[in-house]
């Protein structure tokens, strides 16, 4: 039985790596968010789920997948720009906790509002025909959806990376979550900036939501459950670091596939655990930088 | 808004919190029923259809001159799917509505935490939902009636079937909580009593349609079927998932419970040839007359056929009125020994009764296979009624294993 | 004249805060039919109270504040069912587990700040749910303990209502003691400015310490008097949304005020409980009332009320 042993453990880890990939999506707009502007944003998994709902009614309309994942969250994004504008920026200068609770209250809005325009029971999203089914990788069937899932999630990461690397809206955004106030010294306009990024951290919220669809169902407690997740995932690889937010998601994804493999009992609070150790060993995350969330 | 009216408004508040009070005394003696079931939550399709076939009981009774001539009220309440909303709703329809009696509660959890309010209330209590302890003690009580099946039954029925036609080596993929521990564990023990093996058993946590970590470890198994307790909205995840991860090919899935609204969603060409146990379905119309019946009745009313649960609420309503009819009176305890004396009783479906020692209902249940997309009937027939278990004690515990003389 | 009348009332309203909610709420029971409900209303708002002793007082943001909730309602229903404890004993006894809870949590927790500590107070509240909703032969599992009844002298809604008073006043009594005292002045220069109150000589860790522990305490009492007004509890008595409740009360009612809580969370309560009977979708004008506060009303009720009066 040694045989089969190793198989399926390569086949838990490899699963392991595919399941962080949402979280991956949703960890880099939360950190995006909160690196420049220091916003919690609790609203981040409603989006998500909102961006699952505007892919099915996109979906229903146009029978594209294809134009469901690209007007998806620009939808949702464009939404994004709004919150930001006219929900946070009056905040600015106010008590830390303001952007927190208010994202809350806003969570609760968007919930409700969902199940008003689309019905309280969920609904059901396929995913397009060249992309159901599985492929055979000698260890294992691994669906060819989730691998799609995988590919998107890394052209976005690098899309990212060379946006923030490569161009100077990048270069601004590096440098206002170093130093917001030498940017500003510079006579850098940061509110166009903010507005740009928000809108750019809900888009890809909503983009994984679009993803997750076909996976899970699409139902109007689906962003309650992740964003504690994503939470987590954020505070582990360190707030306002996205490399942290990839690996610590990945990370993340792994621990919890094994642990099912393992001790199915404990996969519901592993995380925790992870999150404890992490934080009591490096207080500000695996990357993130002491000052930066007070 | 200015001082004083803020005030004005905050007296008119006060006011009306105490109007229903006046609306009360003022109105007929009608016989009250609460109805608390989670009309939000995961169960939430679940419990719209109990709530129809509620509805159409009471409306039949109304029309039919009422109860002992009095007008019937259902008053149904949301109990989120939380124990503690709904032991608060069931204190404020004993206290506050003045019913006579409770019919509902659905999943486990939510029955013992309305149970706990009825017998302190001494209310008549019929639970129309699965739970194994509901009908044992220490929580059972001589008015705790319970309607639907429950966990052991459904299970030891399954593992019956599932063992002559499907397979005998099993997995298990169950929800991490009282109704699917229970499952597992009943299944799991009936399982190996008939020779079979149990290859792995796996929990999830209840809500959370994320499979994919589980999936790997019983494609490597290779089981010849696979019992899938993922209740509610978490079945058609778990379905769509393991196909996508090619386990319907190389083992059959069995659930211990089909529901026509989860089937739909779906769609038969997830759910085909997925078996499952139930107390009824519309397709019984076909062959039983009191079920032909029932479904024109509800098809005539709600536009749409009956699902499974719809019968709970049904019959769990008509019931309070024939032990009201018997016993000439709304006082609980003469109703509960009214019902205990007749024990038989056929609502919609076939011949049930209550067993005396723990005022438990014994049905009739089948076994289902989804149809192909090809097969299905019109939009709504998805079910081959492949096998009927009669009701049966030896499917349930004795009376003595949950605790009564 | 009504409004100078209103104005001297509301005056000596803000002036003697305990006192007038004592006399609203002794009279509460008889104005409205809804015992059961004003009970509830100062359950949470006890809780919400040790909310804000460590939100507003402390200034340590918790997600997992239901956790001492939760081990207080728990510990009672343990102490009664399974140690036959006699119910006032067990009353008396049962925000110890949640004072021991919240000292072995909040020694790790206030070695953090901001996010991350909110975070690890969302782990071990987790950690404790899972635990209570895994652990079938101690909590019962996901189907809770059943059976708690108060003992027969406070078994009738109206006494068990007076007894709730009577806590919930003396608690409010113990906590205006603690604010203007010095420890509670401490506590305040600590949230305010840890720098200048190190400088000072204060170990704003130990009064951060302090200060998790007392608010975890009147957590766990208010979940034992909760226990055993509902006769039921089950795990989600200490789950995520109940924290995440008691931030919303403390919210509307106001951060900066003592008894602000508590009309906060007689405003949730009402809208959780009544309008959620009539509207479907109530959730959704909670959090526009959340928005609104935010945006408009930053003070919540309490404060709001304060700073009008006071004018």
């Amino acid at each position: 039985m040694p045989d089969i042993s190793l198989a399926a453990l390569a086949a838990q880890v490899f699963t392991g790596l595919v399941l962080g990939g949402i979280l991956v999506l949703l960890a880099v707009g939360l950190s995006l968010i909160f690196g420049l502007m220091a916003v919690v944003n609790f609203s981040h998994g409603a989006l998500y789920m909102l961006g699952a709902y505007v892919a099915f009614t996109v979906l229903g309309l146009t029978k594209s997948f294809w134009l469901s994942l690209i007007l998806a969250p620009l939808v949702v994004g464009t939404l994004g720009l709004l919150i930001q504008r006219f929900l946070i920026r009056p905040l600015y200068g106010r008590s830390p906790d303001d952007p927190l609770l208010l994202t809350f209250g806003l969570s609760l809005v968007i919930v409700e509002s969902v199940k008003v325009v689309w019905g309280k029971v969920g609904l059901t999203v396929d995913p397009p025909r060249d992309l159901a089914g599985a492929v055979n990788l000698g260890f294992m069937h691994f669906p060819i959806y989730r691998l799609f899932v995988v590919a998107v999630t890394a052209a976005v990461l690098v899309g990212l990376w060379l946006f923030l690397e490569k161009t100077n809206v990048g270069l601004i955004i590096r440098a206002g979550t170093r130093d917001p106030l030498m940017v500003r010294a510079l006579g850098v306009d940061l509110g166009r900036i903010w507005l740009l990024v928000f809108g750019l951290g809900i888009a890809l919220a909503g983009l994984a939501g679009v993803l997750a669809g076909p996976m899970r169902g699409v139902y109007a407690e689906m962003g309650v459950e992740i964003i504690i997740e994503c939470f987590v995932v954020v505070v582990v690889g360190g707030m306002g670091s996205l490399a942290g937010a990839v690996v610590a998601g990945l990370l993340i994804g792994e621990i919890v596939s094994l642990t099912t493999f393992f001790a199915p009992k404990l996969a519901e609070i592993v995380v925790f655990l992870v999150m404890g150790a992490v934080l009591l060993i490096r207080p500000s995350g695996l990357f993130g930088e002491a000052g930066l969330a007070e | 808004m200015d001082r004083r009216s803020f005030l004005a408004t905050g007296a008119a508040a006060a006011a009306t919190l105490s109007f229903p009070a006046i609306l009360r005394a003022q109105s007929r003696d009608p016989i009250r029923i609460g109805f608390p079931l989670p009309l939000t939550g995961t169960f939430a399709a679940i419990a719209a259809d109990m709530q129809r076939g509620a509805q159409l009981a009471w409306e039949e009774i109304n029309a039919k001159g009422g109860i002992m001539g009095r007008k019937l009220e259902v008053l149904f309440r949301d109990d989120q799917l939380k124990p503690a909303v709904g032991a608060q709703r069931t204190k404020e329809l004993i206290e506050n509505d003045k019913v006579d009696f409770v019919v509902g509660g659905l999943a486990a959890h939510v029955q013992m935490a309305i149970n706990e309010q009825t017998k302190a209330a001494r209310k008549l209590y019929i639970s129309v939902s699965q739970s194994d302890e509901i009908s044992a003690k220490p929580d059972t009580s001589p008015l705790t009636f319970h309607e639907a099946l429950n966990p052991t039954i459904t299970s030891r029925a399954m593992a019956t079937f599932g063992m002559q036609n499907l397979g005998k080596k099993w997995w298990v993929v169950y929800a991490d909580y009282a109704w699917g521990k229970q499952n597992n564990a009943v299944f799991s023990a009936a399982v190996t009593k008939l020779g079979g093996t149990i290859l792995g058993s796996t929990p999830y946590p209840l809500g959370k349609p994320e499979f994919s970590a589980h999936l790997p470890k019983i494609q490597a198994a290779k089981p010849d079927a696979i019992l899938a307790v993922t209740p509610g909205a978490d079945n058609v995840p778990f379905l769509k998932q393991a196909i996508s991860f090619g386990l319907k090919k190389d083992s059959k899935i069995a659930q211990p419970l089909h529901f026509l609204f989860y089937t739909k969603e779906g769609g038969a060409e997830v759910f085909q040839d997925i078996y499952g146990a139930t107390h009824f379905c519309h397709e019984l119309a076909e062959t039983m007359p009191q079920a032909r019946r029932y479904v024109d009745a509800f098809v005539k009313r709600f536009n749409q056929p009956p699902d499974s649960y719809s019968g709970y609420g049904y019959s769990g309503i008509k019931e309070i009125a024939r032990g009201v009819e018997l016993a000439r009176s709304t006082d609980s305890d003469a109703v509960a020994n009214a019902l205990r004396k007749n024990r038989e009783y056929d609502h919609y479906k076939g011949k049930q009764y209550w067993r005396a020692c723990d005022n438990k209902a014994f049905q009739d249940l089948w076994i289902l296979r989804v149809r192909s997309p090809q097969q299905v009937k019109g939009e709504w027939g998805f079910f081959d009624v492949i096998g009927k278990v009669a009701a049966n004690e030896e499917l349930e515990r004795t009376c003595a294993e949950k605790g009564h003389a | 004249m009504m409004r100078a009348a209103l104005g001297t009332l509301a005056v000596w309203v803000a002036a003697h805060p305990v006192t007038s909610l004592v006399v609203l709420f002794a009279v509460f029971p008889f104005l409205v039919p809804h015992t059961s409900l004003a009970t509830q209303v100062l359950t949470y708002g006890l809780f919400a109270l040790g909310f804000n002793l460590l939100y507003g007082y402390t200034g340590l943001l918790s997600f997992g504040h239901a956790a001492y909730f939760g081990l207080g309602a728990y510990a009672a229903a343990l102490l009664l069912l399974r140690y036959g404890l006699p119910m006032e004993l067990a009353l008396a006894a049962a925000p110890l587990a949640a004072l021991a809870g919240a000292a072995l949590f909040g020694w790790f927790c206030v070695r953090l700040s901001g996010i991350y500590l909110a975070m690890l107070t969302l782990a071990f509240a987790q950690i404790v749910w899972s635990v209570a909703f895994q652990w079938d032969e101690l909590t019962g599992g996901s189907n809770g303990l059943v059976g708690i009844w108060p003992a027969p002298w406070l078994a009738s809604r109206t006494a068990y209502y007076l007894l709730t008073l009577a806590l919930c006043a003396s608690c409010i009594l113990l906590l205006w003691k603690i604010v203007v005292s010095p420890f509670g002045y401490a506590l305040r220069a600590s949230r305010d400015s840890p720098l200048r109150a190190e400088a000072v000589g204060i170990d704003v860790r130990a009064q951060q310490w302090a200060g998790f522990i007392l608010a975890g305490t009147f957590a766990g009492l208010s979940g034992a008097l909760f226990a055993f007004s509902k006769g039921s509890i089950s795990p989600e008595t200490l789950s995520v949304p109940r924290s995440v409740d008691a931030l919303v009360m403390v919210l509307l009612g106001g951060v900066q005020t003592l008894t602000g809580p508590v009309w906060g969370a007689a405003l949730f309560i009402w809208l959780e409980d009544t309008i959620s009977r009539e509207i479907a979708y109530w959730r959704a004008a909670l959090g526009a009332v959340i928005l609104l506060l935010v945006l408009v009303f930053p003070q919540g009720i309490g404060g709001t009320l304060k700073k009008w009066f006071s004018q």
